[in-house]
């Protein structure tokens, strides 16, 4: 993995991959939001927002946990991404974790502008109100104190990996399956 | 199990394996595909369905609406809606299975499809889990169909394949079956040579298969011609080219008691008068020629009668052993022979006007060698002292066995009244165990008195009698083969086996008789074969197969080419008494006896040596490698 990132993005990205792999190290022996604090503080302040079409050269491209870390920044699903993988990491049950699309409204709930946005949502019980991590808002907020976000769809990896499916052309159709297979590539899988 | 099959199943299971593994990959690799494509389905309509779930109202009303309307507009399995805490909320299912597809294919190549999942939500909240899994019965049919394909592909190319096989083998088969027969011949002794097939690979073996056969027949005629040279060599005068004084006495010996010699006949002895004096007054030279002339005229004379043998017994003396010449005919043969002579004076090859004196005997069988040559002396040096130029001298009685017979109603006659019978006279192997017993036809007269071969086969021959009473000695043979167990050989003349219609007679007789077939050798005259080699071939195939034997008697009797014997086949040589008389004391013929039973050996045949007088003759024999003998010592071994 840190021969991977050393390839593609020379030494500078090091310390923060160093900072990312302690962090995560430490917050297995926390409580689930002791591990979602320090998880969501370390990307909010280690990555910057910026634009795919900027970083990648594309429309919107999903990067994974350890590309972010290599560029330093990523938009909104990147944060997300990062961050659902690192809790995975950090011991949190997948069945509590989504990956939301919500509809944003920059610049607080009466805003009429609107903007497609991604955050990571964490369920204590499948009946429960989500706890939402965000890149716009740094604190975790439960849902209800997020007015400016409306949910549309959630996913997490259930429904997308089958075990023992085999590669093939077709799954790269898939957006998540594509960035499932880039993350086995360079060596991250938690 | 023959290399041309063993292609064949070679082929026939590299085409089935190869098939069958193009096969089970393609069959593999296109349920993959299926399974991935069906995967695909399911997961893309399970995120479709669960993203429009999640912006209606979440009553059971809808979702069950929603649920079915997906289930019947597409090729589902199943549609599955589950609460948050995995309660069934709605299902839509439908497993039935593809029609006109077999179970076993089914089993054989089973297809999983992967569940589609995915998330509904109800604002922040969780609503539940579509499950959404596609039909496999589309995929199981367009699975079978393609098998189906695959295999009318798979036969056609077999077939096809096959034909193309078919066509090579015939190609390459010819050549190797040319070659099996050709090494078949080999191992049967018959050097034969074939074409050159266009297979480079077999062309090689080939080329090499008739070198060697052409070797092998260099080496024959080497070894043919080696015998020649050393008969020559041991039995014959060097001047005259007759042959000498030692085979004489050896076929004077046979002719004195053998069987198939007449019973009786005359022993002609001629000096050359004043042999000496020609020498000195014309010179070394002159008298070599003149008696080379000699030679030669005694030699055109007694042309016609094969049983004669003409030789030159020392300096001035010519022999002429005539079996069959009566007592009464031999001096006017040999005033004729004299008359004749007296040409080379006409010629002036001698200034000799009286050439020469004949001393004749007459013998009959039974008559000991000495007493014969004793009395062809006394003739002779009474015709010199009378200066009488024949003088014959005779036993009283020798007359008595010659009467004059009509052959031809007495030979009939004997036919029909079944008045032949058969002697035998034993053949023995190395540890004097009995090899078989030669069978010699006889013929009872009338009035009880016995004739041998010798006295009537001449006339039988004459009057074209052999086939039939060859016939008759085979009939004879065969009775008698029922009563012992021994086998028996019997001498057929040349003339009967070049006569199609009695080998026919003779085959009928032989599968008559299966059981004692097995037990016949058939032997042949070398002199009266050498014409017929054909004949002798032909008649070797259509007898082998009932189990009888075939050779050669008197082998080397007759001067002149050895015959080729390795295209024959034969079973075994008796080597002519001629040469075995007094093998013992006789290096030239031993190397002779040496030469033959290598020749022999070489080509798988028995050799057996005729007219053995003496223990110590058939030592040397022994010694030499002879694998067999007959003759008075062989009787004589047997009854003591």
């Amino acid at each position: 993995m840190e021969q991977t990132l050393k390839t593609r993005f020379g030494q500078k990205p090091l310390q923060v991959f160093q900072a990312w792999r302690q962090t995560v190290a430490g917050a297995r022996g926390l409580s689930d939001s002791a591990r979602m604090e320090a998880i969501n503080n370390f990307f909010n302040r280690n990555m910057a927002f910026v634009d795919d079409q900027i970083l990648w050269g594309e429309v919107d491209y999903w990067a994974t946990p350890l590309e972010s870390i290599g560029k330093g920044g990523g938009d909104c699903e990147d944060f997300a991404i990062a961050k659902y993988f690192s809790l995975l990491e950090a011991g949190v049950d997948n069945a509590k974790l989504r990956l939301t699309y919500v509809k944003a409204r920059i610049g607080g709930p009466e805003s009429s502008v609107t903007q497609a946005h991604m955050v990571l949502t964490y369920y204590a019980t499948p009946q429960a109100e989500p706890l939402v991590l965000d890149n716009l808002i740094g604190e975790i907020r439960p849902a209800s104190r997020r007015p400016d976000l409306i949910p549309v769809f959630s996913f997490n990896r259930d429904g997308v990996y089958v075990p023992g499916a085999t590669t093939a052309s077709v799954d790269r159709l898939s957006r998540w399956k594509n960035l499932l297979q880039r993350m086995q590539q360079q060596g991250y899988y938690p | 199990m023959s290399l041309l099959r063993q292609l064949w199943i070679m082929v026939i299971t590299i085409t089935l394996l190869a098939f069958a593994g193009s096969f089970a990959v393609s069959m593999l690799t296109a349920r993959n595909y299926l399974e991935q494509q069906l995967y695909v389905q399911s997961a893309d309509n399970a995120a479709a369905l669960a993203l429009s779930m999640s912006q209606q109202s979440k009553d059971d009303a809808t979702a069950q609406l929603m649920v079915t309307a997906l289930f019947d507009s597409g090729h589902f399995e199943l549609v599955r809606y589950t609460d948050v805490a995995g309660r069934v909320v709605v299902e839509r299912a439908n497993h039935a299975m593809p029609e006109g597809v077999p179970v076993w294919f089914m089993r054989l190549f089973p297809i999983h499809v992967g569940a589609g999942q995915a998330e509904v939500s109800d604002g922040w909240h969780q609503a539940g889990r579509v499950t959404v899994l596609a039909h496999s019965r589309y995929a199981y049919l367009s699975l079978w169909a393609g098998a189906f394909r695959l295999l009318i592909w798979i036969l056609a190319a077999g077939l096809l394949a096959g034909i193309v096989m078919q066509l090579l083998f015939r190609w390459v088969r010819r050549p190797i079956v040319q070659m099996v027969d050709q090494a078949e011949a080999i191992s049967e002794r018959r050097f034969i040579t074939i074409t050159e097939p266009r297979v480079i690979e077999l062309r090689q073996v080939v080329r090499a298969m008739n070198t060697m056969v052409a070797r092998v027949k260099t080496m024959f005629a080497e070894q043919a011609a080696r015998i020649e040279a050393l008969r020559s060599e041991a039995n014959r005068d060097p001047l005259t080219q007759l042959a000498n004084r030692n085979f004489f006495m050896g076929r004077l010996a046979q002719a004195l008691e053998n069987e198939e010699f007449a019973p009786s006949g005359c022993l002609l002895l001629l000096r050359i008068r004043d042999l000496a004096g020609i020498n000195r007054r014309l010179g070394r030279e002159r008298a070599d020629q003149f008696l080379q002339f000699v030679a030669g005229k005694l030699a055109s004379l007694s042309a016609d009668r094969h049983d004669w043998l003409l030789a030159r017994l020392n300096g001035a003396d010519f022999g002429l052993l005539a079996p069959g010449l009566s007592a009464d005919e031999a001096p006017a043969f040999a005033r004729e022979l004299l008359e004749n002579l007296a040409e080379l004076r006409r010629i002036e090859i001698t200034d000799e006007s009286d050439l020469g004196t004949f001393g004749i005997a007459a013998y009959r069988h039974g008559d000991a060698l000495s007493t014969v040559l004793t009395r062809a002396d006394q003739a002779l040096a009474q015709a010199e002292e009378t200066s009488n130029a024949v003088v014959l001298l005779s036993d009283s009685d020798t007359q008595a066995t010659l009467v004059a017979h009509d052959w031809h109603t007495l030979l009939t006659g004997a036919l029909t009244g079944e008045d032949f019978l058969v002697a035998s006279f034993p053949v023995l192997d190395r540890n004097d165990r009995l090899l078989h017993r030669e069978l010699m036809l006889r013929l009872c007269q009338p009035d009880g008195r016995l004739l041998t071969a010798g006295a009537f086969m001449p006339h039988a021959s004459r009057l074209g009698l052999m086939p039939v009473l060859d016939l008759e000695t085979v009939r004879l043979g065969l009775v008698e083969l029922g009563r012992v167990s021994y086998p028996l050989a019997i001498n057929l003349s040349s003339t009967s086996i070049a006569d199609s219609g009695f080998v026919d007679r003779l085959v009928s007789l032989l599968r008559q008789h299966r059981d004692q077939a097995g037990r016949l050798w058939f032997e042949v005259n070398e002199f009266g074969f050498r014409d017929e080699l054909r004949a002798l071939a032909a008649f070797g195939e259509r007898v082998r197969p009932y189990g009888c034997k075939i050779g050669i008697e008197h082998f080397g009797r007759h001067f002149g080419s050895i015959p080729q014997l390795y295209d024959l086949q034969l079973d075994y040589l008796k080597i002519d008494g001629s040469f075995i008389q007094g093998i013992d004391e006789h290096p030239g013929n031993q190397q002779l006896i040496k030469a033959i039973v290598g020749i022999a050996e070489g080509n798988d045949m028995l050799t057996i040596a005729e007219g053995v007088h003496d223990d110590g003759e058939w030592l040397v024999l022994a010694e030499l490698g002879v694998q067999g003998w007959t003759g008075p010592a062989a009787t004589g071994r047997l009854q003591g």
